[in-house]
């Protein structure tokens, strides 16, 4: 438009525009720019969401791992405490069985226990075996804690759930039960 | 960027994900509480006073044992009138505990008394006013004082003897001495002895057991009386280690006392055996000799223990001064 003329020598006038200038310049602009071609607008729309549904997820995935990987953790912590307060308990109870006289003794601890430890109920099984132990088991997530115990007087094969329980000795062997 | 929409709901899938994460992290809020109430739970001291059942279970059979000297000790004229009297103590004693320790929320009890649980025994004392020698009813040094006895038929044996009185000389184990005074304990075969001499102010118990071991308990000072309880293994109130009744003598054994006259104070101590085998004993009390009389030997009581968290019910043997 403004290409000097050599042979006349002089510039063309610059008279008013004719051409009318559109009013969003950019966007006429951009329609002509080639990387426009061939996009489709929804296929970018899902795309995005694609993207961030997936990162998200992925933040949901690692979130509730961490969470899970942690409830887990405090739950064996915690039934470990729970064992070793059981087995306290059945220590004290043998304590007195001993020190009792006769067969007409009789010994009754009570405890206050946690009814569920992070979420989940648990048992408490006093096992008579060779290894003479405390089991406390979470229903889910499922852990397992054991504890060794070693009573003078015998134990006796018995389940109680977790709250308020009661350990006992009737004469013959300790034994956990409900309250 | 496309063109997305002119309306205002932008960042759907953020808002989504923002609540989602909140709700992950009100469930780590759960397992934190649990944990914090974990560490909480095991610094948790024994709280269920199980201890302490058995700290009063000691208290009241000591208590129940003064009880029964003191019934021994006063109005021993017959059994019907000793259990009685045993029955109303021990009742007093129970309620005294109870309401002594219902102030801390725990209720004892100390049964009641039952015929069948005492056990009778009788009681060998020479006990007069300002002490005497030791010798028996008919007067004799050297006399027993009571025969066949089984093991764990004998407590509360305590001489009091005057310091004064006892011969001034080392101790001499070997064969019988003439010049001090000593108890023999012998099943006819192995003899267990326990003599008593002085020297420059201290008092000296020797012991002499069965397998010819000789040991020695002294109390220094020169005291005006010492106490010596044979059954418990105390001299003048301090622990003597190897003054052990009896010890290595079979069942069916004799007392008997040598050279009585050689010591001056008094002694009890009680049998089981209802009536014993007959010593040099007077028949009761009123002359300078020695009297039985009856006693009782033992009681069996229930003692039981209701705490808040804990209840302890046993039986306690009550025999004061009996032998380990």
């Amino acid at each position: 438009m403004s290409d000097a003329d050599p042979v006349r020598g002089r510039r063309a006038p610059r008279g008013p525009r004719s051409v009318r200038r559109p009013a969003d310049g950019n966007a006429n602009r951009d329609r002509t720019r080639p990387a426009d071609r061939a996009v489709s607008s929804t296929l970018g729309y899902v795309l995005n969401i694609a993207i961030a549904t997936m990162l998200v997820a992925g933040l949901f995935v690692a979130g509730a791992d961490f969470v899970t990987d942690r409830q887990e953790q405090v739950i064996r912590t915690e039934l470990r405490v729970v064992a070793q307060q059981v087995v306290a308990d059945l220590e004290q109870a043998d304590r007195l069985a001993r020190a009792g006289r006769g067969p007409t003794t009789a010994v009754r601890i009570e405890s206050r226990l946690p009814r569920t430890v992070a979420g989940s109920t648990y048992i408490v099984d006093v096992e008579p075996t060779s290894e003479m132990a405390v089991l406390v088991e979470s229903t889910d997530p499922r852990v397992t804690v054991t504890v060794d115990v070693d009573p003078a007087t015998p134990l006796g094969a018995s389940t109680a759930t977790g709250g308020r329980l009661v350990v006992t000795y009737d004469g013959t062997d300790l034994e956990v039960a409900d309250d | 960027m496309a063109h997305l929409s002119e309306r205002a709901d932008r960042g759907q899938v953020i808002l989504v994900a923002a609540f989602t994460l909140a709700a992950i992290f009100v469930a780590l809020t759960l397992v934190v509480n649990s944990a914090i109430f974990t560490e909480n739970l095991a610094t948790r001291g024994e709280t269920s006073g199980a201890s302490e059942a058995l700290t009063l279970r000691a208290v009241a059979e000591e208590n129940a044992g003064t009880v029964v000297a003191h019934v021994n000790r006063h109005n021993s004229s017959s059994e019907p009138e000793q259990f009685h009297n045993l029955s109303a103590g021990i009742s007093n004693l129970s309620e005294g505990l109870g309401r002594q320790h219902a102030v801390d929320g725990a209720v004892v009890t100390l049964g009641p008394v039952h015929p069948d649980n005492v056990t009778n025994g009788t009681s060998v004392v020479d006990r007069s006013p300002g002490g005497s020698t030791f010798e028996g009813d008919s007067g004799a040094d050297n006399w027993t004082v009571v025969s066949n006895l089984g093991s764990g038929d004998t407590r509360a044996y305590v001489l009091n003897v005057s310091h004064a009185s006892v011969v001034d000389g080392v101790d001499d184990f070997g064969g019988t001495r003439a010049d001090e005074f000593y108890v023999n304990v012998t099943d006819g075969g192995d003899t267990w002895r326990v003599n008593l001499t002085e020297r420059s102010g201290t008092f000296t118990v020797g012991v002499l057991a069965p397998n010819g071991e000789e040991s020695r308990c002294q109390v220094d000072g020169s005291p005006a009386s010492v106490r010596v309880d044979l059954t418990r293994g105390l001299v003048g109130g301090d622990p003597c280690p190897p003054l052990r009744f009896a010890r290595g003598v079979g069942s069916g054994y004799d007392i008997t006392y040598n050279n009585s006259d050689l010591v001056t104070g008094n002694y009890s101590l009680v049998v089981e055996p209802n009536p014993p085998t007959a010593g040099d004993l007077a028949s009761g009390p009123g002359t300078a000799s020695p009297y039985t009389t009856h006693a009782v030997y033992a009681v069996t009581l229930r003692y039981r223990y209701d705490g808040p968290a804990t209840v302890y019910a046993t039986e306690i043997r009550v025999a004061p001064g009996e032998p380990e």
